[in-house]
């Protein structure tokens, strides 16, 4: 038996506390309520968060660090019986006319609490506590069936609900339940009491020093001796302190939906519902104190907390006489024999090694429903590949999970598993995102059912662009207060020391001194990180044997068909519940979709992803010379400068490449340390030669996690368990405390060891370093694999490769704009969207080219684009003039022969594909509908009336006018009414793409009559028109690069193209110009800013240093077109620009997409 | 003559119908106007532009019937304005009747009452005509030129339209009163903003309310009295500010079905307070007081005002405390705590305490 908690009269425990996890309605995090019970010296406490568990993770994790007994409990919704939202699940309501089976024992007098005159509320909570085990899994399978029959953010139950339902569940009546009072409070009571069990409903008093609240709180007494069940004291504490009301009326503004100004008693009343000091309660319950002793006693017979939730793995079903086990080392084994040809002693000692360990821990459960997952993808012929630590494990490179091998590599399995860490392993899975992704999460729902498995909760907190805005509405301040405030709080991703609230405020135009914007900063950094509602994690899953809806609540996510957990991932392995990550990454889509475009257009051998020629020289010389747009994680601009200075030789090359710039190795200057060593500057040397063998790799300069895990194990003696627990506590950003602790150990460690002072604070500088980035060589050993892959695609197979990009946008790092452009440097041809033979994707036509696909055309809809793909194809007609004469740039020489149409006209057309209106409009703008004859704007004109479909005595007349246009046409005659075509169609007039006129001439349709379009009295679109109505309507343009139709203008200014710098010498002043394709300000720069500008001959990398950057920076900012003019750095063939001056080109041309990282 | 909608184009009037002639006949700077001159629709004026078509004389060109196939109406219009046609019939409108009296006066008036004989002609005037052209006045602009060159203008709101001289009269001298000039007067105006004349049926079934006309006056007088601020009916506030009090404009509204009580936008006591239940009556401005306390719990009040009762504590009920209106950086904001104690000298007031400076202050008495 547990002792008494109250074993000093002044002590108190709190039962009734609900956090910032109650969503709006509490003002403080978990941690901060328990850093603030532990002051005040509570043993215990109870989070009860509405309708959920959200916070109990954290609530529990930041007790145990503390000290003391974390509760678990839940403020529940209850509605009326008669609601049709609560009641979906048949529960009875109860009848006034029948008797409970507690009515015999009803006060006689009819009971009346003062309020009663009040009306009925729709909706009150009831506060419940968890007693036992039995009583958690009742409230978890509670609340997962009110929000599951719930719309998302909402959840109702009945009391009927509970019925049968509430063992080892704590019942608390309260002022809550007084203005339930449907049939009377007296009646609500009794039906608790039937339903929570006499002893298992407690009267709960709360005194918040409110005038209202003696009459109540009179009631409730009475109220606890009729029913003889005892009373017990709490607070309903809200936030931590009074200093936390504001941030608590601010919540509640937000949660109604209305100002501060307007919410008016809806606020609190006072700031009295925060954690109190026993002794304030004591004082508080003088007259009562039967009532705190009551709270004493519940508290004692809470017994449940988190540490033991009762969740156990799935099995995985193994063919008779087999274990988990001896299944999982049969197909390791097997496996292995494939993967390691020959299958080397390193090899087999060890996969037995983590074997052995494996079934020592029991986890060979866990690899087998991992490899079902690969196994389930291979079948369908969806492309997987692990990632993150499991790359370090040589069984799942048996199993097929992952594609590294981890022996060759000398990768460090216990940054994967160790035995001291006791807990699951993580195995993230890349997956290809979209509809692939999607049916292997359906199929883990199949498999385990939709109460077994789950996603992971997301939570969603408030940061700075959205905290503003709320804070900014529920102030009342101005809409273009807000807007201002909103881009002040977080307009690039690095912070400048100097930039004070009162600069940003002046640099604003916003007055400094006024207090409405003090005050707005204050609420504005109290709400930072609060919750603000539950999403879904990207792809992790978590699966249970039995019930997972007994283990963690479940929910509606946003997306139809997937159910979350409440809680997030880092709650799930922090209370051992297995994940699986199943990521959707969009490179696996592409590589995936350009495999298939090769392996069925191309008559050559198969391209195989596993079987990728190592070490191709093409692939490194384009690595080298940073060629990289659209390859996998090195096409940033930061890893294209890069690239041309580590020169990339071999793969493991590319693993260090992807690795180094991360945060870790940037904040920790090893950069430039390990390129420098790497071209010969610098001599290679050790922190301390105890750590040749782990640093030999990256020439002395850690650079992955793992390293941090073997210095800690070299240099202070830690086992691969402590040393993993050391880089979890770097990384673990929430306790200052663990960290600092972790740092004595490894200090003395070192210290043991002979290790000077000096050498021991370059050690800890390396580790503290990746703190919060470091990347693992596993993982960036993963991500290198799908590197070559996609640079192999792109330097051997380009056509497909960026088909297959422009097909899985948005994704990677540039606009398809800026791929089209790079791959026409590449001299690769495209062939523009048209009607007649586009399909809803980019294609690669038989004669090498791209077509560009419907799905490029903004606003139109799927559907109706798939309808225009899947239009048979009706009569061959000759190709149209577009195709007779292809683009400039982009010959498409096999575009010759004739070509079966699918639609005869644009009636045709709208009437077969149902399209709207405005989608003809947008296909004719864009070009599409060229094929049905004319030009761009001749489509324009006819597709304005195609969207009106006339009667069919009207489309008779219509038919006939066409019919004599077109006889008129022929015969050389002008209409009357209309301008002669001559006028407007200049056969000398390039088109966007540089080819001819895009007219099709009529007499070449096999059925003229019916194709012939209405004569167009609008002029034809001029070049500079077609390139912007093609980024207008497609986000692209095949044509020219719109800085080439300037060009002739910027020369005599002497402005440099791009392709010109590489023959300009460093330290030159030089003048550049462009389309802002992405605009990064880093947090590890310094407030240095990065520009790149494309122009027709490529990219150009522009460097604006602080100064620079505020003295033009609402131009770079806001413009869509710089020139820019500076000094010319070349670094190794990286090469900048250092910009001193920033304008503005302003010449009317498109309004180009750019990446713009804030 | 009120202008054509599309007169702003200014294009040749004599263009012809159909596009091919329209260019013969246009003149060249006309035809280039952009065609902002329009002030056409943001949405079509996007359409022009996609159709590369930028100037009048680009939308001369089209052919009309091509053109309303495709815009409609309001298509048509355009091409109509763009080729100078304007078929808006026009319509003679008559100019705003204005209902003005004005009088110069030989010598300056100082004071009120001399100023009221020539109001009362003025209102008289007013008033004739108004009845004439069966209006009635809903607002009452009064104009003095002063012998300063200055100009003191009033303006009257009234609850509903009146053409009474004599309430008229009344309702601008007393509103005259409240707001004098500030020195002699030259010249007096009184301007009628009118709504057609008021109509009403009695109902022999129901009280009758006072008339409008009866209801300004005496509002008005109330206001003179008392200042306009301090007249109207208390509305109710949404705070927990007990201290928190608003006027509305007294409005007499039908009472409803169920209600004694004229006025419904007047709260009242309910009719029969439950037993036992209080009254507080509240000193509008809450009365410094000082309290000798013990233990946190106030023990004896010292009033500082004559005839407010005080004395020792006999019984005490508190605190209460409230708080809110942290944001504003007016005096709204409060944060204090209240009791309601029985003192020795038989009363029980109701006493609060401003937590942050520690002053007291008497509420009101509870009776």
């Amino acid at each position: 038996m547990s002792p008494p908690f109250f074993s000093d009269p002044d002590m108190y425990l709190e039962l009734h506390t609900a956090s910032a996890f109650s969503f709006l309605d509490g003002a403080s995090l978990p941690a901060t309520l328990i850093e603030r019970a532990a002051d005040l010296g509570y043993p215990a406490i109870a989070l009860l968060d509405r309708d959920g568990l959200y916070g109990a993770p954290q609530f529990y994790r930041a007790a145990k660090a503390a000290g003391l007994k974390a509760i678990v409990g839940a403020e529940l919704t209850i509605g009326p019986p008669d609601d049709p939202r609560a009641s979906s699940s048949g529960g009875r309501a109860p009848s006034s006319g029948s008797r409970t089976p507690s009515a015999d024992r009803r006060p006689p007098s009819s009971f009346s609490p003062p309020s009663a005159q009040r009306p009925a509320p729709a909706l009150w909570t009831l506060p419940v506590l968890v007693q036992n085990a039995e009583g958690y899994r009742q409230l978890c399978r509670v609340i997962t069936r009110a929000k599951l029959r719930s719309p998302k953010g909402e959840c109702r139950l009945t009391l009927a609900d509970l019925e049968g339902q509430a063992g080892g569940l704590v019942a608390l009546v309260g002022r809550e339940a007084l203005r339930a009072e449907r049939h009377g409070v007296g009646g609500l009571v009794d039906q608790l009491v039937g339903t929570f069990g006499r002893t298992n409903v407690w009267v709960e008093l709360q005194r918040h020093l409110r005038r209202d609240e003696q009459g109540d709180l009179q009631a409730l007494v009475d109220l606890a001796s009729a029913f003889r069940v005892p009373v017990m004291a709490s607070n309903g504490v809200r936030f931590a302190s009074p200093e936390a009301r504001p941030l608590y009326d601010v919540l509640t503004s937000i949660r109604l939906k209305t100002t501060l100004a307007r919410a008016g008693r809806r606020l609190a009343v006072n700031a009295e519902r925060y954690l109190k000091p026993p002794e304030v309660m004591a004082r508080m319950f003088s007259d009562l104190p039967q009532a705190l002793a009551g709270t004493e006693a519940l508290a004692e017979r809470l017994e449940f907390t988190l540490a033991n939730l009762g969740y156990r793995f799935p099995d995985y079903p193994v063919p008779a006489g087999e274990t988990q086990a001896s299944f999982l080392r049969r197909l390791t084994q097997v496996g292995a024999r494939d993967r390691y040809r020959p299958y080397h002693d390193r090899a087999r000692a060890q996969i037995r090694r983590e074997l052995d360990l494996i079934e020592k821990l029991d986890l060979a459960g866990y690899f087998l429903i991992v490899w079902d997952l690969v196994n389930f993808c291979r079948q369908q012929g969806i492309l997987v590949q692990g990632r993150g630590s499991a790359a370090n494990s040589a069984v799942c490179y048996a199993l097929g999970i992952t594609a590294v091998d981890p022996v060759g590599m000398e990768l460090l399995f216990e940054r994967f598993l160790s035995e001291e860490r006791g807990e699951w392993p993580d195995i993230d899975l890349d997956l290809p995102s979209g509809d692939r992704r999607e049916r292997v999460i359906q199929y883990v729902y199949e498999r385990y059912g939709t109460l077994g498995a789950a996603m992971t909760a997301n939570v969603i907190s408030y940061r700075g662009r959205s905290a503003a805005r709320e804070v900014g509405k529920v102030l009342a301040l101005d809409t273009e207060e807000i807007d201002r405030l909103a881009r002040l709080m977080s307009q690039f991703e690095f912070v400048d020391p100097e930039e004070t609230i009162g600069r940003n405020l002046r640099e604003s135009g916003l007055d400094p001194d006024d207090p409405r914007y003090a005050q707005f900063a204050r609420l504005w950094r109290e709400i930072q990180d609060l919750p603000r509602h539950l999403g879904q994690h990207s792809g992790g899953m978590v699966v249970c044997q039995g019930r997972l809806d007994e283990v963690v609540p479940l929910e509606n996510a946003s997306m139809p068909g997937r159910v979350v957990v409440q809680w997030d991932k880092d709650d799930c392995a922090d209370l051992g519940i297995v994940k699986v990550d199943l990521l959707g990454l969009g490179m696996m889509a592409a590589l995936e979709d350009a495999l298939s475009i090769i392996n069925t257009n191309d008559a050559g051998p198969k391209v195989d992803l596993a079987h990728l020629p190592p070490d191709d020289p093409a692939v490194y010389r384009m690595l080298q010379e940073a060629d990289t747009v659209g390859v996998f994680q090195v096409e940033s601009r930061a890893q294209m400068a890069t690239l041309p200075r580590l020169r990339p030789e071999h793969f493991y090359d590319l693993v260090v490449e992807v690795a180094i710039i991360r945060p870790g190795p940037i904040v920790g200057n090893m950069v430039h340390p390990y390129l420098r060593r790497r071209r010969g500057q610098e001599p290679v040397t050790y922190p301390h030669p105890r750590l040749e063998p782990v640093l030999k790799r990256t020439l002395g300069v850690p650079l992955f996690q793992e390293q941090l895990l073997r210095m800690a194990m070299v240099v202070a003696d830690f086992s691969g368990g402590e040393a993993e627990e050391l880089r979890r506590a770097m990384g673990f950003k929430r306790s200052v405390r663990r960290m600092q602790q972790i740092e004595t150990k490894l200090r003395a460690g070192m210290a043991r060891n002979g290790i000077t002072p000096e050498a021991a604070d370059q050690i800890v500088q390396s580790i503290t370093s990746f703190a919060l980035y470091g990347f693992p060589e596993s993982h960036a050993a993963s991500f290198a694999l799908i590197v070559y892959a996609s640079a192999y695609l792109k330097a051997h197979y380009p056509a497909a490769f960026y088909t297959a990009l422009l097909n899985n946008q948005p994704m990677g790092f540039y606009h398809p704009a800026t791929l089209v452009k790079d791959a026409q440097r590449r001299g690769v041809r495209f062939a523009p969207v048209d009607v007649q033979v586009s399909g809803w994707d980019c294609a690669v036509q038989d004669d090498g080219a791209i077509r560009l696909g419907l799905r490029c055309v903004r606003g139109l809809r799927e559907e109706a684009g798939r309808r225009i793909e899947a239009a048979p194809p009706g009569d061959v007609r000759a190709p149209s003039a577009e195709r007779r004469a292809p683009p400039v740039n982009s010959p498409v020489p096999g575009a010759q022969r004739p070509v079966p149409t699918r639609f005869t006209s644009m009636d045709d057309l709208v009437a077969r594909a149902r399209l709207r209106q405005d989608e003809v409009r947008l296909l004719a703008e864009v070009g599409a509908l060229v094929s049905l004859g004319g030009d761009r704007r001749s489509a324009l004109w006819q597709a304005e009336r195609a969207g009106r479909p006339a009667g069919p005595l009207l489309h008779e007349i219509g038919d006939q006018r066409r019919r004599s246009a077109v006889g008129a046409r022929l015969s050389g005659a002008t209409s009357h009414d209309e301008p002669t075509g001559a006028e407007h169609d200049d056969p000398r007039a390039p088109t966007a793409d540089g080819r001819a006129p895009e007219r099709a001439p009529s007499s070449q349709a096999p059925n003229a009559e019916d194709r012939a379009p209405e004569r167009s009295p609008l002029p034809p679109m001029s070049l500079l028109e077609r390139v912007k109505a093609d980024y207008d309507g497609t986000g692209l343009t095949i044509g020219p690069h719109p800085m080439a139709l300037v060009r002739a203008s910027l020369a005599p200014m002497g402005v440099a193209r791009a392709a010109d710098l590489r023959r300009i010498r460093t330290g030159r002043r030089v003048r550049v110009a462009g389309a802002v394709i992405t605009r990064q300000r880093p947090g590890t720069a310094k407030g240095f800013v990065f520009l790149s500008l494309e122009d027709e001959t490529g990219i150009s990398n522009i460097i604006v240093n602080p100064d620079t950057f505020a003295a033009f920076k609402r131009t770079i900012v806001d413009e869509p077109y710089l020139i820019v003019e500076g000094v010319l750095q070349d670094q190794t063939g990286a090469i900048s620009i250092k910009a001193d001056r920033v304008d503005a080109l302003r010449y009317g041309g498109p309004e180009a997409d750019s990446h713009d990282f804030h | 003559m009120a202008p054509g909608p599309e007169a702003g184009a200014r294009a040749p009037a004599d263009a012809p119908r159909d596009g091919a002639g329209a260019r013969a006949a246009l003149d060249r700077s006309s035809a280039r106007a952009a065609l902002d001159a329009l002030r056409i629709e943001r949405a079509v004026l996007e359409r022009f532009d996609r159709w590369g078509v930028r100037t009048l004389g680009d939308v001369a060109r089209l052919p009309r019937a091509d053109v309303r196939a495709r815009l409609g109406l309001a298509g048509l219009r355009i091409h109509q304005a763009a080729c100078g046609e304007d078929a808006t019939v026009l319509v003679p409108a008559d100019a705003p009747r204005v209902f003005l009296e004005r009088a110069e006066l030989e010598w300056p008036i100082e004071g009120l009452e001399p100023l009221s004989f020539v109001l009362a002609r003025l209102c008289d005037g007013l008033s004739t005509a108004l009845e004439r052209a069966d209006r009635g006045a809903i607002a009452v602009t009064t104009t003095l030129r002063l012998v300063t060159r200055q100009v003191h203008v009033r303006t009257l709101h009234l609850p509903a339209p009146m053409r009474d001289a004599r309430v008229l009269r009344t309702l601008v001298g007393l509103d005259l009163e409240s707001h004098p000039p500030a020195a002699g007067i030259d010249v007096v105006e009184v301007e009628a903003e009118v709504a057609p004349g008021r109509i009403t049926q009695g109902s022999l079934l129901e009280h009758s309310l006072p008339t409008p006309e009866d209801l300004a006056t005496l509002v008005a007088r109330l206001g003179a009295l008392m200042g306009e601020s301090r007249v109207g009916a208390p509305a109710l506030v949404d705070t927990h500010d007990e201290r928190a009090f608003a006027m509305a404009p007294f409005r007499a509204t039908p009472p409803e079905a169920g209600s004694r009580t004229p006025g419904a936008s007047v709260s009242v006591m309910p009719e029969s307070p439950s037993p036992g239940a209080s009254c507080l009556r509240r000193f509008r401005l809450p009365l410094a007081t000082r309290v000798v306390v013990d233990r946190g719990t106030p023990v004896r009040v010292v009033p500082s005002s004559r005839g407010v009762p005080g004395g020792a504590v006999v019984a005490c009920a508190g605190p209460w405390r409230s708080s809110g209106h942290w944001w504003t950086f007016d005096r709204s904001a409060w944060d204090r705590d209240e009791w309601d104690v029985e003192v020795s000298e038989g009363a029980v007031i109701r006493l609060s305490r401003h937590r942050a400076t520690g002053q007291w202050a008497i509420e009101g008495i509870l009776d």
